[in-house]
């Protein structure tokens, strides 16, 4: 990962906590990282755990952000959720995964929230 | 929360209620359904919550579980979309769960919302009634179909947020009625007549006799002498269907997915006419999940084979069970199930494979191997079970262009009830309905012969060393042949005669 990228994305990060914040969401914890895998932010509103995946792009030539949130993705970030919310006696409640897209246009940003965008597939 | 639901499907030609168990609760969001469900069913949640999003509610996304029970038997039916999508509603509070318990629902959705309508709808709703339930819910084109069974409200809404409403008492929807633009069972052509046959009386009597006493029938003749058109004419003298058959039929074609949609009773006679290609399977029933085959759509009407060698060997001999037992057992790892079969098989061959074999002005070119070889398809317990045996020959010039009109369906179909009447009459005690379905014990009781007809008859035996079962077969066609001549007590020499006559097999060289 080249440093720029690193700072696009640290950047968008930012956005999106603040773009939740405005929303009346909770920031509980940033980067949640377990071994394999980590959570950008998670986030409380009215009683649900809200697992936020964020990805900031510059441009489009490599898909829309979103699309890059394939099942890998997901399934890691759904271990990461279920340890998180085991850690911290979570366990049950009613939770949600979202996807964040930022797309930065030089100085501005557009964000775009995509909420309940992945669930738990089973593996009957 | 928990919320139960009643769906159905089907298991054979019968149906099966199905218990519809939701409970969405905290946690990982997820969507999964248990209990032997077969793609069309596990494609369902994506149907359902599809469906639900566009009929404008909205789901809690939280973790839900569908649960079909019994668990052990495999469902197949996309009709289980409604009672899932229903019983999800309920787990999330959207809709009172205690009113759900009165109602069986069967309907697929589209993904904006609407009920489909879906196959098998009559064999569920008898089975919901025998259950005690006594309102129904189907998508529209299924209304006339589900009304065919007595003692049920049916209810029809056009969408899911239209029953939503409805059990949440905010919309009205009045029981249905039959729909007016059913065009009912057309779906088999019966415009032929017997009158468009000149010619060939012996093979009418022959097909009358069959028709009036549900006897099978082979017939060999030359090519171009009108067996298959004579064949496809037989089920227009059968008599009319009574309720209990049309009822019967109706649900077998509704299992088979081949009723048409808004169809209603079929109250026609089947005509089933496979291609001699046709496998074991499509004949007699089969797949992973039994499905009726054609004896089974033909049940009640006429199954007709041409060119019956050209069959393959393991199709002809699998008929010998539905001919026997009037039913097919088929046998798979998922479950055994038992199709009726009660029909008149109608078979049509060439005497050889060039067709001329006993033409009177045309030179056969086969070799007695290649008639032996062409024959030989037919085992001797195959043509057992059929009764009547005949010869087409060719229609002669002066019949062909004779300007009499020859006689009409509706009469020989007279004649054939009459015939029916009295059979129905003498085997009601045995609960059985025509003389090709008396067993050897009930020949004895019901079947008395003359002296003269005894005499003859056991010469005939002697000289062509019959088979037991021949003897039987012979009997029940004179049996029948009587019955034609206004019910005769006892069957005299001439009804024998005209049976062995019926039965000329016996140059065939096979037996």
């Amino acid at each position: 990962m080249s440093d720029n990228t690193k700072i696009l994305g640290n950047v968008g990060e930012n956005i999106a906590a603040k773009f939740l914040e405005n929303h009346g969401y909770k920031i509980i914890a940033r980067n949640y990282r377990i071994r394999s895998a980590e959570i950008d932010i998670i986030a409380e509103i009215g009683g649900v755990i809200v697992f936020v995946e964020v990805k900031t792009r510059s441009n489009i030539r490599h898909g829309s952000a979103a699309e890059a949130v394939n099942f890998r993705k997901q399934k890691k970030i759904i271990e990461a959720a279920s340890i998180f919310l085991q850690d911290e006696n979570y366990c049950d409640c009613a939770c949600r995964f979202d996807v964040i897209e930022i797309y930065s246009h030089g100085k501005d940003f557009t964000v775009n929230h995509i909420e309940d965008a992945f669930e738990v597939l089973s593996e009957i | 929360m928990y919320a139960r639901t009643f769906g159905a499907t089907t298991q054979g030609v019968d149906g099966l209620i199905i218990s519809v168990e939701v409970d969405s609760a905290n946690g990982m969001p997820s969507f999964d359904v248990v209990g032997l469900a077969n793609a069309a069913v596990r494609e369902a949640k994506e149907r359902v919550r599809t469906a639900i999003k566009n009929s404008g509610l909205r789901l809690r996304q939280e973790k839900i579980t569908v649960n079909l029970a019994p668990a052990d038997v495999k469902k197949e039916s996309a009709g289980l979309d409604l009672p899932i999508a229903v019983g999800l509603l309920a787990a999330q509070g959207k809709i009172p769960a205690a009113v759900l318990n009165d109602y069986v629902l069967i309907s697929e959705l589209s993904l904006e919302g609407k009920l489909r309508a879906v196959d098998g709808v009559l064999p569920m709703t008898v089975k919901a009634r025998d259950e005690g339930f006594k309102k129904i819910i189907v998508a529209q084109d299924n209304i006339n179909e589900a009304l065919l069974v007595e003692g049920v409200e049916v209810f029809a809404p056009e969408t899911l947020i239209e029953l939503v409403e409805f059990f949440q008492g905010e919309f009205e929807i009045k029981p249905s009625t039959p729909q007016p633009d059913a065009d009912t069972d057309d779906f088999i052509e019966l415009i032929d007549d017997f009158s468009d046959v000149q010619g060939q009386f012996m093979a009418k009597r022959a097909l009358e006799i069959a028709a009036a006493g549900g006897h099978n029938v082979l017939m060999v003749g030359v090519p171009g002498s009108g067996k298959t058109m004579l064949a496809k004419r037989v089920s227009t003298i059968l008599p009319e269907l009574t309720h209990e058959e049309a009822l019967e039929v109706t649900k077998i074609y509704s299992v088979a997915g081949k009723l048409k949609r808004k169809g209603g009773l079929i109250t026609k006679r089947p005509f089933q006419n496979p291609n001699h290609d046709a496998s074991a399977a499509a004949i007699i029933g089969g797949g992973v999940i039994p499905k009726p085959g054609q004896v089974t759509l033909a049940h009640h009407g006429v199954l007709f084979l041409d060119e019956l060698p050209e069959f393959k060997k393991s199709v002809l001999e699998a008929l010998r069970e539905p001919l026997e037992e009037r039913q097919i057992t088929i046998s798979r790892v998922n479950g055994t199930l038992t199709f009726p079969s009660s029909m008149i098989l109608i078979c049509a061959m060439n005497p050889c494979p060039c067709g001329w074999y006993g033409d009177k002005d045309h030179t056969c070119n086969c070799s007695p191997l290649e008639i032996k070889k062409y024959t030989r398809k037919l085992s001797g317990p195959l043509l057992d079970r059929i009764d009547i045996h005949i010869r087409v020959p060719r229609v002669k010039y002066d019949e062909l262009t004779s300007k009499r009109k020859a006689e009409s369906s509706a009469a020989v179909r007279e004649r054939v009830s009459a015939a029916r009447v009295i059979q129905l009459e003498r085997l009601k005690k045995y609960n059985l309905f025509c003389n090709a379905q008396m067993n050897h014990a009930m020949l004895q009781e019901l079947c008395i012969l003359t002296p003269e007809a005894e005499k003859l008859l056991k010469d005939v035996f002697e000289a062509k060393n019959l088979s037991a079962r021949s003897y039987d077969r012979i009997i029940k066609v004179g049996r029948t042949i009587a019955d034609l001549e206004d019910g005769a007590e006892k069957i005299n020499s001439k009804h024998i005669a005209e049976a062995i006559k019926l039965r000329n097999d016996l140059d065939l060289d096979v037996q």
